[in-house]
């Protein structure tokens, strides 16, 4: 177990820019999420701390060690790959013991570990088999088992969830944390789905277009993102997001919001704001604190079963509200909406959260 | 028409095309095979089929003529053709499936290119130069020349089943202890084994069936299709069918028992 920590990661392939400078500190035995859209960078920064791709500037260190230049044999990590790569001319057994028998630990130690990883991840009947008469999770297993079999000090997993069904992936994501915990590893997993990164992670950094848009808890990331993008990308529906004209005041910001304006009890600076409000947060009853008062039509309501999506109308401005309990009016009627201060997130033109 | 009628007819041209090929083949095949031990009288009688059969051509070919020392020396010379080819030719296709250096397309056109020469030109000047260097008449002479003409398929071929080893079975190789050569000789190896296994093959024929540069390349030391085109085609037909016999079935018995063994490498059909 150690810590990881990147420091001005550039990666270039070509003309391309992968990577524009990660900086990135994995502390000792958590879960890090690399969360982004396909084609963010995660997957590149996940091979450079596997040493399989060298980057081109910064440096990774591992604890106090400069691991940048070493070889992935080297730096006493596993990896769960995408695909599995659970080498196929070998039995599931070999394949566990592979990494073992490389360090040359002893038969008797192989044979001790083996049956205690795949103990633990239930695959002991299928020891003698080879990969291509196992399904895609049982493959997935073996390729887990062969990751903690040499008890590495960081586990990496690149999206090792996406190729299973919805259901499998949903037990396992949690067998995943389960198993992190008992073993203590320092995890770093990369995954496109918010869902799985908010159950598996202690900490999530939120990547786009090669750089690191936020790090933080998952309830961090979630309730004060740092930017529009990571608000925008967290959560279902999305969050919303409204560019709207502000004046400021004394002591004060008034916003225009389509057919309606707020009031928020801080002066901010500038004439152009984006504001965000999460679905969930747009109440259909006053609360307790303080809040704004809108009054919207309802333009349509999906009915998710538990989940009412709410769509409303404020002038030429559109909102998207979520609600658990019955929506107070039917399409086409007025309702009045509630949003608390604390719920409202204001953002700069170019993304930069400002309250 | 409708779609049983469709896909009943496309069932008898299919069988139609696939009797058509087997008869291509097959028949010829089976009329020497069985005229390689036809009597020689019994060869020329009016029947449709000959009536008798021995083994005096065959044996004759073999032992008397010296088809025994050809097909080994042909042998000889397959080997070490696979051998040297995939000595040089290996790292090659290695290099072209992993790895982007310039020239590399450029190279690879190259190699097609190199079998554009026509082997006639190349013949002559070999034999001087051969006696220049004391290679004249020698095995590894003509395993050298076949090398030569084998080498950009190798190649090719090589690539091509290496390409087919996925990426991320060697990168889990070197993430879980193992370093270059390892990577190659435990994780890459066996994986191509089964198409690298189907390139020697199809090297070694390619030597064995060779006929013109081992002709003009070899006085004594004949390989047996040199030896063939030399000695039995200017004699009787019986030996003819009995030379085609001596030089066809190594190669359909070799094809055969490679093939079966190909086909349950590690328990998984092959392509």
């Amino acid at each position: 177990m150690v810590e990881v920590r990147l420091e001005g990661v550039v990666k270039r392939f070509g003309r391309t820019t992968a990577l524009k400078g990660i900086d990135l500190e994995v502390r000792d035995g958590e879960v890090m999420v690399l969360l982004g859209p396909s084609g963010c960078g995660k997957t590149t920064t996940l091979r450079i701390i596997a040493g399989l791709e060298k980057p081109d500037e910064g440096k990774v260190y591992f604890g106090d060690k400069d691991v940048t230049l070493l070889p992935p044999r080297e730096r006493n990590i596993s990896m769960v790959f995408q695909s599995y790569a659970v080498w196929p001319h070998m039995k599931v057994y070999e394949n566990i013991a592979f990494p073992l028998k490389i360090k040359k630990v002893p038969e008797q130690e192989v044979k001790k570990r083996v049956k205690w990883a795949a103990e633990l991840l239930q695959i002991e009947e299928l020891l003698d088999r080879y990969p291509h008469q196992l399904s895609g999770g049982q493959r997935q297993r073996v390729a887990v088992a062969r990751a903690i079999v040499v008890e590495p000090e960081v586990l990496l997993m690149d999206e090792p969830l996406s190729n299973l069904d919805a259901l499998l992936r949903v037990k396992m994501r949690s067998e995943i944390k389960k198993l992190q915990r008992r073993v203590g590893v320092t995890m770093i997993y990369v995954t496109h789905d918010q869902t799985e990164a908010m159950v598996i992670a202690d900490r999530i950094a939120v990547m786009s277009e090669g750089k690191i848009m936020q790090v933080g808890s998952p309830e961090e990331v979630y309730e004060e993102p740092a930017n529009t993008f990571v608000a925008g990308f967290l959560g279902s529906p999305s969050m919303n997001l409204v560019e709207a004209d502000a004046k400021p005041g004394n002591g004060m910001t008034a916003i225009r919001l389509g057919s309606g304006e707020i009031r928020i009890p801080t002066r901010l600076q500038g004439d152009r704001v984006i504001v965000g409000v999460r679905p969930e947060k747009i109440l259909f009853v006053p609360s307790k604190e303080d809040q704004v008062e809108l009054e919207a039509e309802v333009d349509f309501i999906e009915n998710l079963g538990s989940d009412k999506i709410v769509h409303l109308r404020l002038g030429d401005t559109l909102l998207v509200a979520k609600t658990t309990e019955t929506p107070p009016g039917s399409q086409g009627s007025r309702v009045r909406i509630y949003i608390r201060l604390r719920d409202l997130k204001v953002f700069r033109p170019d993304g930069e959260r400002i309250l | 028409m409708d779609p049983e009628t469709r896909a009943r007819l496309w069932g008898v041209v299919r069988a139609f095309v696939v009797v058509l090929i087997m008869v291509w083949i097959g028949v010829p095949l089976a009329i020497s095979i069985l005229y390689a031990f036809a009597d020689p009288q019994a060869l020329y009688a009016r029947t449709p089929v000959p009536l008798e059969y021995g083994l005096y051509q065959v044996k004759f070919l073999l032992f008397e003529a010296g088809a025994v020392d050809a097909v080994k020396n042909s042998v000889i010379v397959a080997l070490i053709t696979v051998a040297l080819s995939f000595l040089l030719g290996l790292p090659a296709g290695y290099a072209f499936a992993r790895y982007i250096f310039p020239g590399r397309d450029v190279l690879k056109l190259a190699l097609i290119g190199v079998r554009m020469f026509p082997v006639m030109i190349i013949g002559v000047p070999l034999v001087a130069l051969y006696a220049r260097i004391g290679l004249s008449d020698s095995l590894l002479g003509v395993a050298l020349a076949h090398t030569a003409m084998a080498l950009p398929f190798v190649v090719l071929i090589t690539s091509s089943v290496f390409t087919g080893v996925p990426r991320d079975l060697e990168e889990a190789g070197m993430v879980f202890g193992l370093g270059p050569v390892g990577v190659f000789t435990r994780i890459t190896l066996p994986l191509a084994l089964p198409g690298l296994a189907a390139s020697g093959m199809f090297t070694f024929l390619l030597s064995w069936n060779e006929v013109f540069i081992a002709a003009v390349l070899t006085l004594t030391n004949r390989t047996l299709p040199a030896f063939i085109l030399t000695s039995a085609l200017a004699s009787p037909d019986y030996f003819k069918f009995a030379a085609n016999l001596i030089i066809v079935a190594p190669a359909l018995l070799f094809v055969f028992l490679a093939r079966r063994y190909l086909v349950t490498m590690w328990g998984i059909t092959v392509r």
